[in-house]
């Protein structure tokens, strides 16, 4: 299935042998066919891409790639790719490219990716930190005593320690969680904290067979950390963080 | 930050310069990051409300299709952003 | 610290989920077609995009000295935190903490009607929305949630 001869919106790439046709509606509500080469099938839909920093679009967008994803393995392209016709897509991806791709989705085919987020909630995490520390709950009583624009440095060295046995803690949370999550898992991935109160986040490709198996760790993890930190898990999701980043692919 | 700590001992007249563009960098940085952060905490608020099911869903979906749209903003999806050839 | 927790749908398979999981490698991750060039497979962090790891910066100090100096600890070591929190604790817990949560969510969102991002300091905003410990994974979907991804990828194996 392939579409006509204007600009198309791109999704992703699978395997051709995996393709099948998808009943979800795409970008701008167009029908998703694919551009087919080198045994590669890219993703793609017939698109003006005018008016695509919207946030139906970005809905669009991620429903093709899960619909795609239950039955294959997807290398996800990022939001708002467009390319000119079905020959650009041959020759700026597909082409090019057809060696690394089919590598990558040899690696990864038949996995999912799934993500454990932990975040502490912050009040109780500051209270330990505080509480935990000689030198921070004096310092911190000293400053209690002062205006709030006295000891300017004072305030900076204070919230600097606290920083620093949050990072302790984020650490040490991290490294458990993936003691407790990777045994399930064909390979693991730490993302840098996206905000001051993440505890972790992790992301594990897994096989599909391995799902429920690696649901039981995230449980069992669960129920340790929960009176401190909250775990959101995510997925199945395409290997956005196992297609291996910035390496420059021969271009066309 | 030493950067920082060695502007905060130089006397109060403006610093202009290298030091100075490097402030205002961070402080841009910092404001965007402050801008996401309280998006952030917007759509996770909103994702707990369609929890609850006390919320009509299509003033939920409303009010996540707006701050989505600010967070691609912050991003760089505007519209010449989208134009043929993708983001780059 | 006897936490209320909220009631647990947890079962062992991620939930469904709205875009906050997701948004982020929708949007930064994922293969990068610079049509003069060549694919790149993004899987690390662009440099505008460090501003949002965790930023070891006086401001963030300065943020965190002000979070402590705020805390009510007492000689259990136990916070009670801003005054919302408090009340929610001594209200009921958990249930308390949701509301409060959802009432974040209706007068800042639908209330006004003024979504200005600069009249939100966040911090109020911050302790009715921080829920105690009760993790969410609930699903009887296909699991079509997603987590947003950002910063450097360093993978293990």
């Amino acid at each position: 299935m392939t579409n006509g001869g204007g600009a198309l919106y791109v999704y992703g790439v699978m395997s051709a042998a995996e393709r099948e046709s998808l009943a979800v509606a795409g970008v701008e509500g167009a029908e998703v066919g694919t551009v087919e080469g080198h045994g590669l099938a890219a993703l793609t839909s017939p698109v003006q891409g005018s008016a695509l920093a919207a946030a139906r679009e970005v809905r669009a967008h991620w429903r093709v790639l899960q619909e795609a994803s239950e039955s294959a393995t997807v290398l996800p392209v990022r939001f708002g790719t467009v390319l000119d016709d079905e020959q650009a897509v041959r020759d700026h991806l597909l082409e090019p490219n057809a060696e690394r791709l089919t590598e990558l989705l040899d690696r990864l085919r038949g996995c999912v990716q799934l993500t454990v987020k932990g975040m502490y909630d912050e009040q109780a995490l500051l209270a330990e930190v505080v509480t935990s520390s000689p030198s921070i709950a004096s310092l911190r009583a000293r400053l209690q005593s002062l205006p709030p624009q006295a000891a300017y440095y004072d305030r900076i060295r204070l919230g600097e320690m606290v920083a620093g046995e949050i990072a302790r803690r984020r650490e040490a949370d991290t490294r458990h969680a993936l003691e407790v999550l990777e045994p399930s898992a064909q390979a693991s991935c730490v993302e840098n904290p996206s905000a001051a109160e993440s505890a972790f986040d992790l992301s594990f490709l897994v096989p599909r067979a391995k799902q429920t198996a690696f649901g039981k760790r995230v449980r069992a993890l669960v129920e340790e950390v929960e009176d401190r930190i909250e775990i959101r898990f995510v997925g199945p999701l395409p290997p956005y963080s196992f297609a291996e980043g910035n390496r420059e692919i021969g271009g066309a | 930050m030493g950067l920082i700590s060695g502007l905060l001992t130089l006397p109060l007249a403006p610093v202009r310069g290298t030091v100075w563009l490097a402030e205002r960098i961070q402080e841009q940085a910092e404001m965007e990051m402050n801008d996401e952060s309280a998006i952030r905490k917007g759509l996770l608020e909103l994702d707990a409300a369609r929890g609850s099911g006390e919320f009509d869903e299509a003033e939920l979906d409303a009010a996540e299709n707006e701050l989505l749209e600010r967070l691609m903003a912050i991003r760089g999806y505007g519209e010449e952003a989208m134009s043929n050839g993708g983001l780059e | 610290m006897a936490i209320a927790t909220q009631p647990r749908g947890y079962v062992d398979r991620p939930r469904p989920s709205g875009l906050v999981d997701v948004i982020d490698v929708i949007l930064d991750k994922g293969l990068v077609i610079d049509v003069y060039v060549r694919v790149a497979l993004v899987g690390i962090e662009l440099l505008t995009i460090d501003a949002r790891i965790v930023i070891a910066s006086v401001d963030t100090y300065l943020r965190f000295a002000e979070a402590v100096n705020r805390l009510d600890i007492t000689e259990q070591g136990q916070a009670e935190g801003l005054p919302q929190l408090m009340e929610s604790i001594t209200s009921g817990g958990a249930k308390s903490k949701t509301e409060g949560a959802l009432e974040g969510v209706k007068e800042k969102i639908f209330g006004s009607g003024d979504d200005e991002d600069e009249d939100d300091d966040g911090s109020s905003r911050r302790s009715s929305s921080k829920r105690r410990s009760s993790s969410r994974s609930s699903s009887s979907g296909d699991g079509r949630s997603s987590s947003k991804k950002r910063s450097r990828s360093g993978s293990s194996r």
